[in-house]
């Protein structure tokens, strides 16, 4: 084995995680070998000083503020039965009554929310550079989809992903090939598009670029011809499942997707049903081999993520990897 | 206080305790949050780094789990379940708008500075000369800021393997990963901290 494929095994080996073969080959390397065991004595003093971090006790008062919670939400909740009991009633003065309370509590509520609002934004927002406010109504504006995404958390969708290949540097897309930039631009659906790329593939043309200058940019919405089924049986219940919420829609899932690829600087190529599953999809795509730690960390929230990477791909900073992501049951 | 050998123990008296709170039992409730708020409430510190956050986020994983009682069917160790709403808590704060708002303006290498509760205080070890404190503490905070360049998810397995000391099968139940995603995860993680590691010491 390589320098660098013991140096990726040492943090199993550190936590008895290999099997004896590997251990072995491991300590054999390692007797030979200055520079992996410099690597192995890094990384054991990082976890000793990790073990030694002193430990922060709960705040005085934290279970106190636990019960508080808890009652306060009860109480919510006891108020919303006694309304809902009273609505049953069929008691028309008092119905009305609560109606009116209802809307004052609301109109009441987003007043001190719009305040609230204004209380939190920075005092010097209004002065902000233009450049500065864009970026910030931009988080503003992912917070629905943070949201969405935590809806996952109950019956995550599968989402497998397969590093296909290492390829050139993402830029290079440029010099498109020409063939596959005139297909490209001939058709108007982007599953046809799609689908003509992969023939002309099958039959060893060189493969177009999907970077290319010029290009409409492919999005998943217009390469969905038939609607996507995240999940066939009913959702098992999982060890984070707090409380019931319903899952994400097959389209916000695709959006979140697309918009995972595309922050971690990458390039859609297409999408087409799974061979093994018509209701799957296979999402392919580009992303640079020095973000995909960053793509990982965007998919993972997005459901239960199993991953395939074949050892001893190019990572250098002008290398793409090409990936494959399988959505659905 | 001393690290938490072997991450989730106790399971039989948990699972009594777990039982009871089911049936309605507020007590035993009470006894599972006294036995698990420090442990929950470190994991969080050290993915939050801020002490603030971290009681939030703490207090907001047991109102989840006494919420989501009657879904526990103890497949997994109580603890090992509480860790998983925690990373899944503190996770969503982390990409929470309000959260990215508030990382703008404060610095993320306030964590172990600011210290609300003076834990850090407390903890010191009064055998060691005041130069060998002052060390120690600058570097819990030169860690603790490396931990937080982390990404999302591999500063939670750094969190729960590293600091809270769970198996890799424990790891894998909280988490919601593959085993074999958290092995190279793992590894990975180390890497990346290493790296910000020695950022922190030549930087």
């Amino acid at each position: 084995m390589t320098c660098r494929e013991i140096q990726e095994q040492l943090s199993l080996y550190v936590d008895h995680e290999l099997d004896a073969e590997g251990e072995a080959a491991v300590r054999e390397h390692l007797e030979g070998c200055p520079a992996c065991r410099e690597a192995l004595r890094d990384l054991e003093l990082c976890l000793q000083a990790m073990h030694d971090l002193p430990r922060h006790p709960a705040p005085p008062g934290f279970l106190q503020g636990v019960s508080d919670r808890l009652e306060a939400g009860g109480r919510w909740k006891r108020r919303l039965e006694g309304v809902w009991e009273l609505l049953r009633s069929k008691r028309p003065l008092e119905v009305a009554g609560v109606l009116a309370t209802a809307v004052v509590v609301v109109l009441a509520y987003q007043l001190f929310d719009g305040r609230q609002e204004t209380l939190l934004s920075p005092p010097d927002d209004a002065a902000a550079p233009p450049r500065a406010a864009y970026e910030r109504s931009l988080e503003l504006a992912e917070a629905p989809v943070a949201e969405q995404v935590t809806r996952f958390r109950d019956a995550p969708p599968l989402l497998r992903l397969r590093v296909v290949k290492a390829v050139g540097p993402m830029a290079a897309g440029g010099s498109a090939e020409p063939g596959g930039r005139a297909d490209s631009q001939a058709a108007g659906d982007g599953f046809e598009r799609h689908t003509r790329d992969k023939a002309a593939r099958s039959v060893g043309a060189p493969e177009p670029s999907v970077a290319a200058d010029g290009l409409e940019p492919l999005r998943l919405e217009k390469v969905r011809e038939k609607p996507l089924v995240l999940s066939q049986a009913a959702p098992e219940e999982k060890l984070d499942s707090a409380g019931k919420k319903p899952a994400l829609t097959p389209d916000a899932l695709l959006s979140a997707i697309e918009a995972a690829i595309l922050g971690c600087g990458g390039t859609l190529i297409g999408v087409e049903p799974a061979p093994d599953h018509p209701d799957s999809r296979v999402v392919s795509f580009r992303v640079p081999a020095g973000r995909y730690d960053a793509l990982l960390q965007e998919l993972c929230p997005l459901g239960r993520l199993e991953i395939q990477e074949p050892a001893g791909l190019a990572r250098g900073a002008d290398t793409s990897w090409q990936l494959e992501l399988v959505v659905g049951p | 206080m001393g690290r938490v050998e072997g991450g989730v123990d106790g399971r039989d008296q948990d699972d009594v305790q777990v039982r009871a709170a089911q049936r309605g039992d507020r007590k035993a409730f009470e006894a599972l949050v006294i036995r698990y708020q420090d442990r929950i409430y470190n994991a969080c510190f050290r993915v939050m780094g801020d002490g603030e956050e971290a009681r939030d986020c703490a207090q907001e994983t047991f109102i989840k789990a006494y919420r989501s009682l009657k879904t526990f069917r103890f497949e997994a160790a109580f603890g090992t379940w509480l860790y998983a709403i925690a990373v899944n808590t503190c996770r969503n704060r982390l990409q929470s708008a309000a959260y990215r708002v508030k990382r703008k303006t404060i610095p993320l290498h306030a964590p172990a500075d600011e210290d609300p509760g003076g834990c850090i205080a407390e903890l010191q070890d009064p055998s060691l000369s005041p130069l060998e404190q002052l060390s120690r503490k600058e570097g819990e905070r030169r860690l603790q800021r490396a931990i937080a360049a982390l990404p999302d998810v591999p500063r939670t397995l750094i969190v729960l393997r590293d600091i809270e000391g769970l198996s890799y099968e424990e790891l894998a139940q909280a988490t919601g990963l593959e085993l074999g995603t958290v092995k190279s995860g793992l590894a990975r993680a180390r890497a990346r901290l290493r790296e910000n590691l020695k950022g922190e010491a030549t930087g």
